[in-house]
């Protein structure tokens, strides 16, 4: 899969030095009803439908200066073309995190994650960008610099466009600025992993795993070949890895008590994985929605949807590789052909009335043919009215300007 | 009908006959005796009859009464059990109040999945009573959680003492049900947490009734902890107990909760619980760590250890359950016990930046004796939330405007301090002069079309949260009185 499928129709590209100029900028394209395409670390591109309209790009990339760093209050304001393995080495020098989990953190910038609202495994114990942001700056599809929320972790005043701008894919406004709360790096982490055969016991596992006091932050069920290897268990249908984090004595407690109920649950054989393994998993797994082949499927459910869309999956291809947060109920599948029956066939006809049985919806990450995909096998059933998506979009970028053609709007 | 039509309506008769056909009416207040404890929501000063109360139990009752207002051009507004403190539900410009207090069903409990159904009306705390014994609870717990309704704190964003760990209203909120402001029932979000298109169900919480009428929603169940360790801290300065709250977040640890009550707040919670505190210290904190059993002395006796550095004369902790819930018992009502301090109070809702909270409250106490009034300070500190209380008697003019500006600058000084003027309470009628201060014209206009995209007309909730929001014409029925009671 080439890079170049996924270029957009830039005719130049702008990289202001200010979230000013860049709303100057902006506001220029406003008058000449130019199509504007935010670019941060351009690393999900292949996230949204091939745009048409030819338009200049809207760099973030000189707008990525940590406004301000007050450690002791666990936040901080940065420009959100800071990239995000930047960011996480500036916070780990005090001992803090902003834990998302994002795939390609050297190019990926802060601005694009909240656009895409990307998020990963920790997901389920440390929850997703929309509790982490706490401000937000952006420029609207007039070149109004614009800003909600604000630096401080409560706060109610006005409404709360840090929801609004997260997973808006730049369509109501180029993310100049971010405020977000951190949280400390736990003194240890460690894993359990655990191969299955039976879907019935990893179901009953996941179950347990939810009401375990052991407060595990990832559970991930994993399909596919490649996993093996990297956790080191014997060949199976699914493997089970759970991450734990916290103070030495609680992660030692949490990984005695865990193989022991796994066992009871019939899952015996777990292995613990630390130091580099543990980390060359949960990188793998960070990276696996990324990663390049020919289709990339995300259902989105809720947990008790994990098992029923693996099934599904296998049935169809038994080859593909899954990858799911199976805590929450998100399945990525990759596959490296796409199925017979098309991206429609898949996403449509077969995942479809799964993830709608378990109240979800399914989109394409990627797609090596992006002019294949639609509103429907791109973003799967709307979870708000269409009326309201464009109502708002027309208050916010009235021309339809920001990102043309690539997000939700009719 | 609870008694005769009285007439001091701007509405027409026809619309009456109209709300009475839809809901029934048993379900439609029109007697000003009637309307008169609608007047005004926990916010007291500033007052205003709705014409007309009507109490729908279903959505599709909402959508008929939202149509048969606009078809009348009459404003409307919902209200749950009025505990607002900030005048979100002070219905400005008259009209129709739509109370939502009879839609209070659970609909659905899913522990598998971890979300639960609601209408707007269920009471905060039944929702986690109903889940007694499954081991999850409902995290956010505002200190009316007895009172107040989802609905309400979806409208509000509300916070509580656990919010400090556990995130607010927003962070359990995955969907909602609602009906626009002309008329139509939509959804926006479920049970998975992930939204196809724009995160409106996150734009809705905190819109304080502003964008739609909330009509059910979809809430986030959050697993019970193993174990807990509620810790009293005894400070003979509130300096030594402002310290330790910074040092104890700038140390790492983030508490389930971490709450100040000073001295005088103290005494009035004695008076009305009898829980034992230490009248002579100056201010106490509670600090409640919870999570896995195995971790959590460790913790406790590390915040010991910080507290007893900074000064703390001693540090208690909580001999069991029943003893904890007392000590938050005592704590949630602490609004309730400090009537007994004066006649009138006003209580304020700034938030700081955490480790600032030592200086805060410095400034508070010089503004209070600039101003000749006497305030009283019980802080949700950790997340550097303050809810300085301003106590005075109403009847003198004098104390009463001090009062407003003693409070005015308090806001002031977290706004200079990088904060906000609202963390849980929300905007509503009383702090809307604020807005212009905390936002640029450009934020300002933004949110306005924001309000537009949704609420076109105005007509639902005018002139609350911004400055703007009276554009459409829609005067105030009387001037405000400025009265606190």
């Amino acid at each position: 899969m080439s890079d170049s499928i996924y270029q957009l129709p830039i005719i130049q590209t702008l990289e202001p030095s200010s979230a000013e100029e860049l709303a100057a900028h902006v506001k220029q394209g406003f008058e000449q009803a130019m199509a504007m395409y935010p670019l941060g670390g351009q690393t999900s591109l292949h996230y949204g439908l091939a745009p048409q309209t030819e338009g200049w790009g809207i760099s973030t990339a000189g707008v990525s200066q940590i406004v301000d760093f007050p450690v002791k209050d666990l936040t901080i304001t940065v420009g959100t073309g800071i990239t995000m393995g930047f960011l996480k080495q500036t916070l780990a020098n005090e001992g803090l995190m902003l834990p998302l989990d994002v795939p390609q953190q050297e190019s990926a910038t802060l601005g694009g994650v909240i656009a895409t609202n990307t998020n990963g495994p920790r997901r389920f114990g440390l929850g997703t960008v929309r509790d982490y942001v706490i401000g937000i700056e952006a420029v609207n599809g007039k070149g109004q610099l614009f800003h909600g929320g604000g630096r401080v972790v409560k706060n109610v005043a006005g409404y709360d466009f840090c929801k609004l701008l997260t997973g808006s894919m730049g369509t109501l406004g180029v993310i100049t600025q971010a405020t977000v709360k951190l949280k400390p790096i736990p003194e240890s982490a460690s894993t359990v992993v655990v191969a299955l055969d039976d879907s019935d016991i990893a179901d009953g596992c996941i179950s347990m795993l939810l009401e375990s006091p052991t407060v595990p932050i990832a559970v991930e069920l994993l399909a596919g070949e490649a996993w093996s290897e990297l956790t080191g268990v014997s060949r199976s249908k699914l493997i089970l890895a759970i991450q734990l984090a916290g103070t030495e004595v609680e992660v030692a407690w949490s990984r005695e008590r865990l193989i022991g109920d796994l066992k009871r649950k019939g899952a015996p054989g777990a292995l613990i994985l630390d130091g580099e393994s543990h980390t060359r998993l949960w990188n793998s797994i960070q990276e696996f929605p990324a990663g390049a082949r020919e289709l990339t499927i995300q259902v989105k459910t809720v947990s008790s949807g994990t098992l029923p869309v693996i099934e599904k999956c296998l049935q169809v291809d038994p080859t593909c590789t899954i990858q799911s947060d199976a805590g929450n109920g998100i399945v990525t599948i990759g596959f490296a052909e796409v199925p017979a029956g098309g991206v429609a066939g898949i996403a449509i006809t077969e995942l479809g009335p799964v993830a709608s049985n378990f109240h979800g919806h399914v989109e394409t990450l990627g797609c090596s043919n992006p002019e294949e995909l639609t509103m429907g096998t791109m973003w799967g059933q709307l979870s708000g009215p269409q009326w309201l998506h464009n109502r708002i979009r027309e208050q916010f970028d009235p021309l339809g300007l920001l990102n043309p053609g690539r997000f939700v709007y009719s | 009908m609870h008694g005769q039509t009285d007439v001091d309506f701007d509405i027409p008769i026809e619309l009456i006959h109209e709300l009475q056909q839809i809901i029934g009416s048993d379900g439609v207040l029109t007697a000003h005796s009637d309307r008169m404890v609608f007047e005004c929501d926990g916010f007291t000063i500033e007052k205003n009859c709705p014409d007309v109360v009507v109490f729908p139990t279903s959505s599709e009752q909402i959508a008929d009464v939202i149509k048969a207002c606009n078809r009348h051009k009459i404003p409307f507004l919902p209200r749950g059990a009025g505990t607002s403190l900030a005048g979100g539900t002070l219905p400005v410009g008259g009209g129709v109040m739509l109370v939502l207090t009879r839609m209070k069903e659970i609909e659905e409990i899913s522990l598998r999945d971890r979300y639960a159904v609601v209408q707007p009306g269920v009471v905060n705390i039944r929702l986690t009573q109903a889940l007694k014994g499954t081991g999850y609870h409902y995290a956010p717990d505002p200190s009316s959680q007895g009172a107040c309704t989802i609905g309400g704190n979806v409208a509000t964003n509300s916070g509580g003492p656990h919010t400090l760990k556990y995130g607010v209203t927003v962070n359990h909120v995955l969907g909602v049900e609602a009906v626009s402001s002309d008329g139509e029932i939509f959804r926006l979000g479920g049970p998975n947490a992930d939204p196809s298109g724009l995160d409106l169900a996150g734009v809705m919480v905190g819109s304080e009734g502003t964008l739609a009428v909330v009509t059910r929603v979809w809430v986030r169940l959050t697993r019970n902890p193993e174990g807990v360790r509620t810790l009293l801290g005894v400070f003979d300065s509130v300096d030594d107990a402002t310290n330790a709250i910074s040092a104890i977040i700038g140390a790492g640890i983030i508490p389930a909760a971490l709450e100040m009550v000073d001295h005088d707040i103290m005494v009035a919670l004695e008076e009305a619980f009898q829980f034992g505190f230490p009248l002579d210290a100056e201010a106490i904190l509670i600090i409640e760590v919870d999570g896995i059993e195995a971790g959590l002395n460790a913790q406790r006796d590390q915040i010991i250890e910080i507290c007893q550095k900074i000064g703390a004369r001693e540090v208690r902790q909580a001999e069991n359950e029943k003893h904890r819930q007392q000590l938050w018992k005592a704590r949630k009502q602490a609004f309730g016990a400090i009537g007994r301090l004066a006649s009138s109070l006003v209580t304020q809702d700034g938030v700081v930046p955490r480790t600032q909270i030592p200086q805060m409250y410095k400034t508070i106490m010089e503004i209070g004796k600039k101003y000749d009034i006497q305030i009283v300070n019980v802080f949700h500190a950790g997340d550097g939330n303050i809810h300085p209380v301003m106590l005075f008697d109403e009847r003198d003019p004098s104390q009463t405007e001090r009062v407003l500006k003693a409070g005015g600058e308090i806001l002031q000084a977290c706004l200079d301090a990088g904060g906000s003027v609202t963390g849980e309470h929300g905007i509503g009628v009383e702090k809307v002069k604020f807005m212009k201060q905390m936002f640029s014209e450009d934020d300002l206009d933004v949110m306005s079309a924001l309000r537009s995209a949704f609420n076109p007309n105005n007509r639902l909730s005018p002139d609350k949260m911004l400055p703007t929001a009276g554009a459409c014409g829609h005067e105030r029925k009387a001037p405000s009185k400025m009265v606190a009671m």
